[in-house]
């Protein structure tokens, strides 16, 4: 299973907000997608990215949770990998440091 | 800056309104209006006129009882509603008592409904008994109307895991499911028109079992199957209550209800067997039909399964090297598309995000 996501900055030209989205894939097929206009205005594409890929992970995380119950699927179970285009987006979830700048979109998952 | 914001915002005392430009709406010469129904006959005018001549002179639906008896095809009508009426009083939905004092009885209403093929000849005459639930009351004769259906995307990870574990996936409908749905409060309803029993003229009846149109039906359908099903083994998943799913040594079932609908995914087909037996078992002997065989979907995805495509709108997927492989969505895309047919959901329109959109309804 892998899942997909990405963002465009500054989308709503009137509101400046930005549009996220992703996909989840099964064994071949689309099985969940999402494109949402988010609800806080990010500063930089680094952080509106961040924001689609927080979201991607709690979609993965539902996910996840749900073929944890279906035996089929072989335990103990593999991670989702979760792709982004981002290098930033990528280096800032691995580092762990909180700057001050960054509370809006503290909440993430250390899927990747 | 600031200051002028401000002024900005005291100095407007109307309401937002949306920026968008309104236009009129432009109605054709040829507008059909949404009441009638369209079908497409191929053929020149007097072959069809020939053909299928009751697609031009067909009554409406009879909005009442009496319009009902009244009207050309009442035999068929008749015979609706005496088929209705059977299923009911079978059913024990109702037992006849005085009114106690201070309490109302609700209406009741028979809803009468054609039946089309796609070629615009009449299928089935179906009437309906129906409670006027919109004169219940909140706390008084309902107190919670919450029914729980599956999410979209947990039926179609289920699709996926069949593709990959070669399941056998059967679909399944439960007839007049909300009539076995028992209820907890006391309603009273009046007798319904044409089949009041005479010397009992003043007596109202006590509803035993949910009626279509009460505002809990829902709720005790679901409630009702919930226990059953769990009294035989399953188990709910965590995150989607509308998943069951079982598994013992011999095979593994997984059921997916939405709301009278149900798919049934096995790992073999005694698992479906043995659980269609079960379920026919508990609901009084008349609660489920005819299934739908749906494997032919599932041989597609097999085909699907060794096929390399590569497809013309997966840019927004290519964000890694991975995605040559296999990735046929569109055939995926219409297998779902297909079972979801069978699958006769309410008026199911989905977008694939980028670039197709099917619809389908019921």
């Amino acid at each position: 299973m892998e899942g997909y996501s990405d963002a465009s900055w500054m989308t709503s030209s009137s509101d400046n907000k930005s549009t996220s989205g992703w996909i989840f894939s099964l064994g071949g097929g689309a099985i969940s997608w999402a494109s949402k206009k988010q609800t806080c205005i990010s500063h930089s594409t680094m952080e509106s990215e961040f924001i689609a890929i927080a979201a991607a992970s709690k979609e993965a995380e539902w996910l996840r949770n749900m073929l944890f119950d279906i035996k089929l699927w072989p335990q103990p179970m593999s991670a989702i990998s979760l792709y982004c285009d981002s290098e930033a987006t990528m280096s800032r979830a691995y580092i762990n440091i909180y700057n001050g700048k960054s509370r809006h979109i503290s909440i993430r998952h250390g899927y990747i | 800056m600031k200051n002028v914001k401000n002024l900005e915002v005291i100095g407007s005392s109307e309401p937002r309104r949306s920026q968008r430009v309104r236009k009129e709406k432009h109605i054709d010469t040829d507008f059909i209006s949404t009441d009638s129904i369209v079908f497409l006959v191929e053929g020149d005018r007097n072959t069809i006129l020939k053909k299928t001549p009751m697609i031009l002179n067909i009554e409406d639906d009879p909005k009442t009882f009496g319009q009902a008896m009244f009207s050309r095809d009442v035999a068929f009508w008749k015979e609706a509603v005496n088929d209705e009426m059977d299923s009911i009083l079978s059913n024990n939905t109702w037992i006849l008592v005085d009114l106690p004092p201070g309490s109302k009885p609700i209406g009741c209403k028979l809803v009468f409904k054609r039946k089309y093929n796609t070629d615009g000849s009449i299928q089935t005459f179906k009437a309906r008994l129906v409670a006027k639930g919109f004169t219940q009351k909140e706390g008084v004769d309902y107190f919670d109307t919450y029914s729980p259906v599956a999410r979209i995307t947990s039926i179609r990870v289920l699709f996926a895991l069949a593709s990959i574990y070669k399941l056998y996936v059967h679909q399944m409908d439960v007839k007049t499911a909300f009539l076995n749905g028992d209820l907890k409060e006391e309603v009273y309803m009046e007798q319904p028109e044409g089949f009041i029993l005479p010397e009992n003229e003043e007596k109202v009846c006590k509803l035993v079992k949910s009626l279509y149109g009460l505002k809990q039906a829902p709720k005790q359908w679901h409630e009702k199957f919930d226990k059953a099903i769990l009294l035989n083994g399953f188990h709910h998943n965590g995150v989607d209550k509308c998943m069951y799913s079982k598994f013992t040594k011999d095979f593994g079932v997984i059921i997916c209800l939405y709301v009278d609908d149900m798919l049934i995914f096995s790992t073999n087909i005694i698992g479906i067997v043995e659980t269609k037996r079960y379920l026919k078992k508990h609901s009084n002997g008349y609660a489920l039909n005819q299934s739908h065989y749906i494997e032919k979907m599932l041989d597609k995805f097999k085909h699907l399964n060794i096929k390399e495509a590569n497809t013309p709108f997966d840019s927004s997927i290519k964000l890694s090297a991975y995605c040559d492989k296999a990735v046929a969505q569109l055939e995926y895309d219409s297998a779902i598309g297909k079972s979801y047919v069978c699958y006769a959901l309410y008026k199911t329109r989905y977008s694939f995000c980028y670039m197709q959109v099917i619809k389908i309804y019921k």
